[in-house]
């Protein structure tokens, strides 16, 4: 839809767009003088504005978000929808009155969104209700089948600003059950632990039986209110326990499962034959510990994928062509001859050949390589470029087969990895597990002729030796740890990560992307150019749509009038600027064009002025503002290395801070095969990287961190995903979690003290339901405050 | 465009097409209610001065029955509790409900029935209790006719309540919604629980329970009536008030939902704690302690949750003069909620129990905790469905300072002068007697107190009548939007493709099993209890204690008539100081056949248990017709009515068939009809030993030259109150000589 | 003190109630979602005048797949 935007002179500069409150050069603006970032904010606003929801606004003072992006978007990039097939993928229900699809939507951040998601009724009759979901940042769209397309809605929602994701995924915005269950288990317990605390605190207070058989009626309803949670909330410990004998190794799960059947045994057949109460205020409680650790773990990032395959960086669909024009295809019916028509800003879906030359590709995302290539007809171009300009290729792979996709079938990435935590589980399942088995034996030796209290001590240890405390100990620091890191930008995927983290010893970083930020493209700067030369390439450069031209463009608006300007696609741009003859360019194209022969490297961009070479312009990506005191940091903790798969242009940048351990035009192969060496000395290695050309060694190392300067855009397979932002506060994080493996070390001992005491006293037979009922709460409650405090507490510094 | 939509959500049938819905909310109602809540708020207020001006000056009003203490106290408290809080619930349920169903209410014509049906109510309390029809069981006086009608009314609530969620157009239901239902569901059943009771005649009936057993029924309602009439509806109100009053989400939703759930998992258990002492067992008062000092976590967790989502809205709540009386109220809130755990503490309570401590902490709850959210909620909803600003934000500050000077002039004295009493009470001599004997003294010394809290009472009621002007002017300010337009889509089928995980859950074999498991074994470890605790009533029986005679049990009833019972306690604690004033502490066994039982709560004058013989019946007969001739300075009424009107004994078969069938061993017979006096006619036992024992205590009387006919109420209360706590000294024989035949003495 | 079981067996079967409530609510996703109700909530914004047509595209979707 169009919306008439009307240019105004850069008076309005430094004021902030309307719609999404970035700043702007006020170079966009509409009738009612309301200054915008871009044309795409501007468009928004207009939409909103026509169907009265500009109420979006006075909810949350310019919540949009940025259009910026949305400039280029090819307007049919939603074409693939109208295939069925993609259709039915999407579409959760359908009763041909009305069809419900879900999409996911990562602009979705704030009340104002929620509120404008929620309303898109009015912005198409069409569409009969919408609800959003904060958590999962997706909308579920309900709609008229007869009236609109699933195209059609995601059209409705990329034009009121929030482009859907539409990747060739499973279905967003489901729930995990497991989540709902565990939370119907935890309730379960609470439920019971409670009551049954309350039927058992008279007991405690009088020290005898009730009168009047009210102990006997109390005995029964707390038996009533923990069998349920022996076979609903406690079933999934059961379940791992058995698991794990199948699998032959004892985790930490097993002397779990072992105490709580005894607690709950023992206690039941004390009740049935009224001989006392049991234990079964400790056994809930327990469970209901338990339970609540294993909620804060499972504390997870829904709107983050953390596995990918290729298939969720190539486009859904790609226009084939046909006789009779493009039709859009999905990339699963693509077949190598096939010709198909890639728009700017898409991404190439396999090896495939040039048709027509003057096209511009960047690997920067596959390699690294932030220098955009020219090519011309018949060079191969591969999967997962983006083109800069529109490109007729040919295939001449299978999708399946090209280049990107063989970058996962390296083992590296289907490898498990095996963290610390489990090991450390293990052992002390395994030590636990037989330490009490031995004395719970021991103990009923001891008591041998007197089988009953025997049996009583036997009982009595392996309920104590229940390393619940311990089981609790690292799934609460830990998703802890997990929550407070989550909250300041760096995402792990699981509570394991964070030990792992704790425990590396090297950094590998990647240099595209991580150090220097994408996001703020590359800037060009003038080598042996005067002030005046410059001014004149810049001028001549603004005539030109090539990417270099571009970014030399950018540098800033320059005057000066311009005649006979000629491009040489893939070549260079020749033209006069205020009566001189300027020629911008390869050095053959420089050479070809003024004889004038430029020398250095032939990728450079070149400048010859009035037939003289002049100097050359030199291309790079900035650093992220304060990368390099960062590192510095970093080098001070860890050993450092930086493996970068650009050109060796800007070394001398980073010579300072990594010495000699630098290396470029690194292949993905080559950084796998680097971290893998480094590993080989015995090193544990963090890799951080944004680049497919990075995925083999995130996946390789110890633990690898996919930059991502958008959390909704894709990153390779990773351990932990961090908001480009938040890398310079990457050495804090790393204190923090070497503080969090401390206080989990902590705990175990803590929770270990409690079972060794335990045991104790129940060898000598001293253990009364009183103690036990106290002990067990109270080290569980000890090893909750220990560690949900100190985690609490040391993230203070995290924001100092 | 959709289909015009019908204020009900169509049902969607296939082919139907489904579009934006439009309908009404419905304000009407919502206005009805708020007028009948400042309306009966201000009259509980001003019987509320009146009977506080009372304490003061005993005769104010002069000498009225309809009017005297007794009786308008519990008229006061009712009309504070049902008429004023529970019209303020009803006023913020139904404006939040729709509008957080994004519905209209479920049915209009139950609409209606629930509020007019409640007002007749109050009416028929309004005329009943100052009449002296009364069960005498706190807050919840009204005689069983009213009970049922109240049943009756707050089932069409629920009805009205669970429609409008059934037809929601909103999926998640606000944790609001969860406080609603759990009220509606909790207080339905508490009602109907405690008011249990035999009918003997249209407006007199007697508990299903005796002594101990009623003592704790009613004090596991008491409690759980400001628990979750006066609590659980208002947090709920809170949840929504206080986000859209401050245009800001709650601080923390998740904290508000366990808020709910560990509330209402637990909640229900409480109430003993207001035994302690008393004949109830000790692991039943423990328990009762435990319980109420663990619930400080919930109730803070509320408040916390409540006072943090104003976080940074401070400067706005010095304005509005809505936000100023939450911040209050939750403040308040938070106050109750930690005074009162602390209250239940043995050695707190033995201090404060029967003071006016007790009275000041729940007019700290009611005026500020209830009272605070209802103005602020008024406050918020007149506006709004008026299409209209408030008319003056001045007045509102004037009502809020007004209201807050109020409470602290009503609850600081009443701290003061109860804590002071206190200690006068359990005030030993170095020769280890009580330094204040003479109860009377602890009187004197309190009753500036009790003028001064009569200020407060006038400072908040003044409040209320600014509040009043201000609404009505806003009102005129205003036109009244009766139906407000809204619109919202349907409810439409969420996408699941797989069944829920509960779904499931119960499908899977162990859950299914461990959810019967407890279902099965709870309610058959209950059917395997009740009627053997049913028959066995296992309280320590004492031989000698016996059922009460004909006139004593009509003294008995005139006693609870007069509400003697909101000053007097017959619960003697085993606590030296009061063994040492009253006598012999109280047994559980002296009280099997109190239907009810009269412990009472609140001691503004002497525990009355052992009263019986403790002065001649003369001195009962002075003191009944103008107490300070015979105690200077009491500030208990004078009834000289019980003087003039004769005794009402036409009910006294129905009253001792009744109490027979409760269990209370009266001789077969006993008001039958048999024994031929020569020649006059067919009279019952009871009839004789009620006439022989009246016209023993009027010789008596006589005697002591105060001529009295036999036939008067007087002498019946005289009987009961020579009665009281006198079994366990006193031997039947001494009793039968005194003239009382002892009616259980048969068997 | 047989009235105790009274109360029990009410209390009981109003939590065991709730219980079940608890698990309908968790079961049909009431708390899938916890940051969107309390924000939801603040809005109730008045009705609009319906607007008549879709932007067009709609409708030439519709006719494209036909």
């Amino acid at each position: 839809m169009s919306v008439a935007v009307a240019a105004v002179a850069s008076t309005a500069a430094n004021a902030s767009c309307r719609h999404c409150g970035d700043g702007c050069d006020g170079s966009v603006s509409d009738p009612d003088r309301n200054v915008f970032c871009c044309r795409g904010c501007a468009a928004v606003h207009a939409l909103l504005q026509a169907r009265g929801l500009d109420t979006f606004y006075t909810c949350d003072a310019s919540a949009g978000a940025s259009q910026r992006a949305a400039d280029g978007r090819d307007p049919d990039r939603f074409a693939v929808l109208d295939d069925p097939a993609v259709a039915a993928r999407l579409v959760t229900f359908d009763d041909g009155v009305v069809a419900s699809v879900t999409f996911a939507v990562p602009d979705l951040h704030c009340g104002a969104c929620l509120w404008l998601l929620e309303r898109l009724w009015r912005v198409d009759d069409a569409i009969v209700r919408s609800e959003a979901d904060l958590v999962r940042r997706t909308v579920h769209v309900w709609f008229r089948p007869d009236r609109l397309s699933v195209r059609g809605v995601a059209e409705r929602l990329a034009a009121i600003g929030y482009e859907p994701i539409v990747a060739a995924e499973t279905p967003v915005g489901v729930v995990a059950p497991q989540a709902r269950r565990l939370r119907l288990q935890l309730g379960m317990a609470g439920f019971a632990f409670g009551n049954i605390m309350l039927f058992s605190v008279p007991r405690y207070l009088q020290g005898a039986p009730l009168e009047g058989g009210f102990q006997r009626l109390f005995d029964v309803l707390n038996l009533a209110l923990a069998t349920p949670v022996l076979l609903f909330s406690a079933a999934d410990y059961f379940a791992a326990a058995w698991r794990a004998i199948r699998a032959r190794h004892i985790a930490l799960d097993v002397p779990v499962a072992l105490g709580l059947a005894v607690l709950f045994g023992r206690s039941a057949i004390e009740i049935v034959t009224s001989r006392s109460e049991g234990f079964l205020d400790s056994f809930t409680g327990l469970v209901f510990f338990l339970l609540i650790g294993r909620m804060l773990q499972q504390k997870a990032f829904d709107r983050i994928a953390f596995n990918r395959t290729y298939r969720s960086f190539l486009p859904l669909s790609v226009r084939v062509e046909r006789k009779g024009g493009a039709e859009p295809t999905p990339i699963e019916r693509l077949a190598v001859g096939d010709r198909v028509l890639v728009r700017p800003q898409e991404v190439i879906p396999a090896d495939a050949v040039v048709l027509d030359d003057g096209g511009v590709v960047d690997y920067a995302f596959v390699t690294g390589e932030s220098r955009p290539i020219d090519v011309a007809a018949g060079d191969l171009v591969r999967a997962g470029g983006r083109a800069s300009t529109t490109l007729r290729l040919e295939l001449v792979r299978e999708v399946a087969h090209s280049e990107l996709a063989r970058l996962w079938s390296d083992p590296a990435l289907g490898r498990v990895k095996r963290h610390w935590l489990e090991d450390v589980s293990n052992r002390f399942g395994a030590v636990f597990a037989l330490m009490a088995t031995g004395l719970a034996l021991a103990g009923a030796a001891a008591w041998w002729p007197d089988i009953d209290s025997a049996a009583q001590v036997a009982t009595a240890v392996l309920i104590i030796a229940c390393p619940c405390a311990l089981t609790l100990a690292a799934p609460l620091t830990l998703g802890t740890a997990v929550e407070m890191l989550g909250r300041r930008g760096l995402y792990l995927r699981n509570t394991a990560v964070v030990l792992d983290l704790a425990r590396v010893d090297t950094l590998a970083l990647d240099k595209t992307g991580t150090l220097t930020s994408a996001a703020r493209g590359t800037t060009a700067t003038p080598c042996g150019l005067s002030e005046l030369e410059w001014r004149l390439v810049r001028r001549l450069a603004a005539e030109s749509v090539h990417p270099v031209s571009r970014a030399i463009a950018a540098a800033a608006s320059a005057h000066g009038d311009v005649q006979a300007c000629r491009e040489v696609p893939g070549q260079g741009l020749r033209g006069s600027v205020d009566g001189h003859d300027v020629v911008v360019g390869t050095a053959s194209f420089i050479a070809k064009a003024c004889g004038a022969f430029a020398g250095g490297s032939t990728r450079r961009t070149s400048v010859a002025i009035d037939g003289r070479l002049r100097g050359w312009v030199q291309l790079q990506t900035p650093p992220r503002d304060g990368i390099e005191a960062t590192v510095a940091a970093l080098a001070g903790t860890h050993q450092i290395q930086l493996l970068s798969g650009d050109d060796a242009t800007d070394a001398p940048r980073w010579r300072p801070l990594f010495g000699d351990r630098m290396s470029f035009r690194q292949s993905p192969h080559d950084k796998l095969v680097a971290v893998r060496t480094s590993q080989a000395d015995g090193r544990r290695v963090l890799m951080i990287g944004d680049g497919l050309n990075d995925a083999g060694a995130l996946a390789a190392a110890d633990v690898g961190i996919a930059v991502s300067d958008e959390t909704a855009c894709v990153v390779p397979a990773c351990d932990a995903v961090i908001g480009g932002d938040a890398l310079t506060r990457l050495p804090s994080f790393l204190r923090y979690v070497r503080h969090a493996r401390r206080l989990v070390l902590v705990c175990f001992a803590v929770s270990v003290a409690y079972n060794v005491g335990g045991v104790s006293l129940a060898l000598t037979g001293a253990l009364t339901p009183l103690v036990t009922a106290m002990l067990m709460p109270v080290s569980s409650l000890t090893i909750i405050g220990l560690s949900l405090g100190g985690m609490h507490w040391l993230a203070r510094e995290l924001d100092a | 465009m959709s289909t015009p939509a019908v204020d009900t959500p169509p049902v969607r049938v296939a082919g139907a097409s489904p579009g934006l819905e439009t309908f009404h909310y419905d304000n009407a109602i919502v206005r009805r209610f708020a007028i009948a809540t400042l309306g009966w708020g201000v009259i509980a207020f001003l019987v509320g001065l009146i009977v506080a001006v009372k304490l003061v000056f005993p005769n104010f009003l002069g000498q009225i029955p309809q009017l005297s203490y007794g009786r308008l106290r519990p008229l006061h408290t009712n009309a504070a509790i049902f008429a004023f809080a529970g019209n303020a619930i009803f006023v913020g349920v139904y404006f939040s409900l729709q509008r957080l169903c994004k519905a209209r209410m479920f049915s209009d014509r139950l609409s209606a029935l629930h509020f007019w049906g409640w007002q007749f109510i109050i009416v028929l309390a309004a005329l009943t209790l100052p009449l002296g029809f009364t069960t005498s069981k706190e807050y919840a006086e009204l005689e069983w006719p009213i009970d049922i009608l109240i049943t009756a009314v707050w089932l069409i609530f629920g009805a009205n309540l669970l429609g409008t969620v059934a037809r929601r157009r909103e999926r998640h239901m606000y944790v609001s919604i969860w406080f609603y239902l759990a009220t509606f569901i909790t207080v339905a059943l508490l009602h109907v629980v405690n008011s249990l009771e035999l009918p003997v005649s249209l407006l007199k009936s007697y508990s299903m329970y005796a002594g101990v057993q009623d003592a704790l029924v009613q004090w596991w309602y008491g409690h759980n009536a400001v628990a979750f009439f006066l609590t659980t509806p208002f947090l709920g109100l809170m949840y929504y008030f206080i986000p859209k009053a401050a245009n800001r989400p709650v601080f923390s939703y998740r904290l508000s939902i366990v808020h709910f759930w560990s509330l209402i998992f637990l909640y229900i258990w409480a109430g003993p704690h207001h035994l302690l002492y008393t004949a109830l067992p000790d692991w039943a008062q423990s328990l009762g302690t435990v319980f109420s000092v663990m619930l400080i976590a919930p109730s803070w967790g509320g408040m916390v949750n409540g006072l943090l989502t104003l976080r940074g809205a401070w400067d706005r709540v010095r304005e509005d003069p809505v936000l100023k009386f939450l911040v209050v109220g939750i403040t308040a809130y938070g106050m109750v909620t930690f005074e009162g755990p602390m209250l239940s503490i043995k050695n707190v309570n033995a201090l404060t129990h029967y003071t006016d401590y007790i009275i000041g902490h729940v007019h700290l709850g009611a005026l500020a905790w209830n009272g605070g959210l209802t103005f602020a909620m008024v406050y918020y909803i007149v506006p709004r469905i008026y299409g209209t600003k408030l008319y003056s934000t001045r007045l509102g500050n004037v009502h809020f300072w007004l209201a807050t000077l109020g409470i602290l002039f009503y609850a600081i004295p009443l701290y003061v002068g109860g804590i002071t009493q206190s200690l006068m009470w359990r005030e030993f001599t170095p020769e280890g007697t009580l330094r204040y004997a003479n109860f009377l003294e602890t009187v004197v010394r309190i009753v500036p107190m009790y003028a001064l809290r009569v200020v407060g009472g006038l400072l908040f009621t003044a409040g209320a009548l600014v509040a009043i002007v201000n609404l009505y002017r806003t009102a005129g300010q205003g036109a009244f939007i009766p139906d407000e337009e809204a619109q919202a889509p349907p409810l439409l089928p969420a996408p699941r493709a797989e069944k829920t995980p509960w779904h499931r859950a119960l499908e899977s074999k162990p859950a299914r099993f461990a959810f019967l498991t407890f279902a099965t074994v709870f309610v058959g470890g209950v059917i395997e209890f009740v009627p053997t605790a049913l028959v066995r009533a296992n309280v320590p029986t004492i031989a000698a204690v016996k059922p009460y005679t004909p006139l004593e049990l009509e003294g008995r009833d005139l006693y609870i008539r007069e509400g003697c019972v909101g000053c007097h306690s017959q619960m003697i604690r085993p606590i030296r100081s009061e063994t040492e004033r009253y006598g012999e502490y109280s047994k559980a066994g002296e009280f099997v056949y109190d239907h009810p039982f009269l412990w009472g709560s609140k001691r503004t004058g002497p525990d009355l248990h052992r009263v019986g013989g403790k002065y001649p019946d003369s001195w009962h007969y002075l003191h009944m017709k103008e107490p300070s001739a015979t105690s200077p300075g009491s500030i208990m009424p004078g009834y000289p009515w019980l003087y003039t009107q004769a005794l009402d004994t036409s009910h006294i078969e129905g009253k001792i068939i009744t109490l027979r069938r409760l269990g209370v061993p009266y001789v077969l017979a006993y008001e039958r009809p048999m024994l031929r006096d020569m020649g006059e006619p067919l009279v019952s036992q009871a009839r004789l030993d009620m006439t022989r024992q009246a016209r023993g205590i009027a010789d008596g009387l006589a005697q002591a030259g105060m001529v009295t006919p036999p036939d008067r109420e007087i002498v019946a209360l005289i009987a009961y109150l020579q009665r009281l706590g006198t079994d366990i000294k006193s031997t039947p024989e001494a009793r039968t000589a005194q003239g009382g035949g002892h009616p259980g003495g048969g068997q | 003190m047989s009235v105790i079981v009274l109360l029990i067996a009410a209390g009981g079967v109003v939590a065991g109630g709730f219980l079940l409530a608890f698990a309908w609510a968790v079961g049909s996703g009431q708390f899938d979602d916890t940051e969107a109700p309390p924000l939801r909530m603040l809005f109730d914004d008045p009705p609009r005048p319906t607007i008549a047509s879709p932007t067009g595209e709609g409708h030439s979707h519709v006719h494209a797949r036909r």
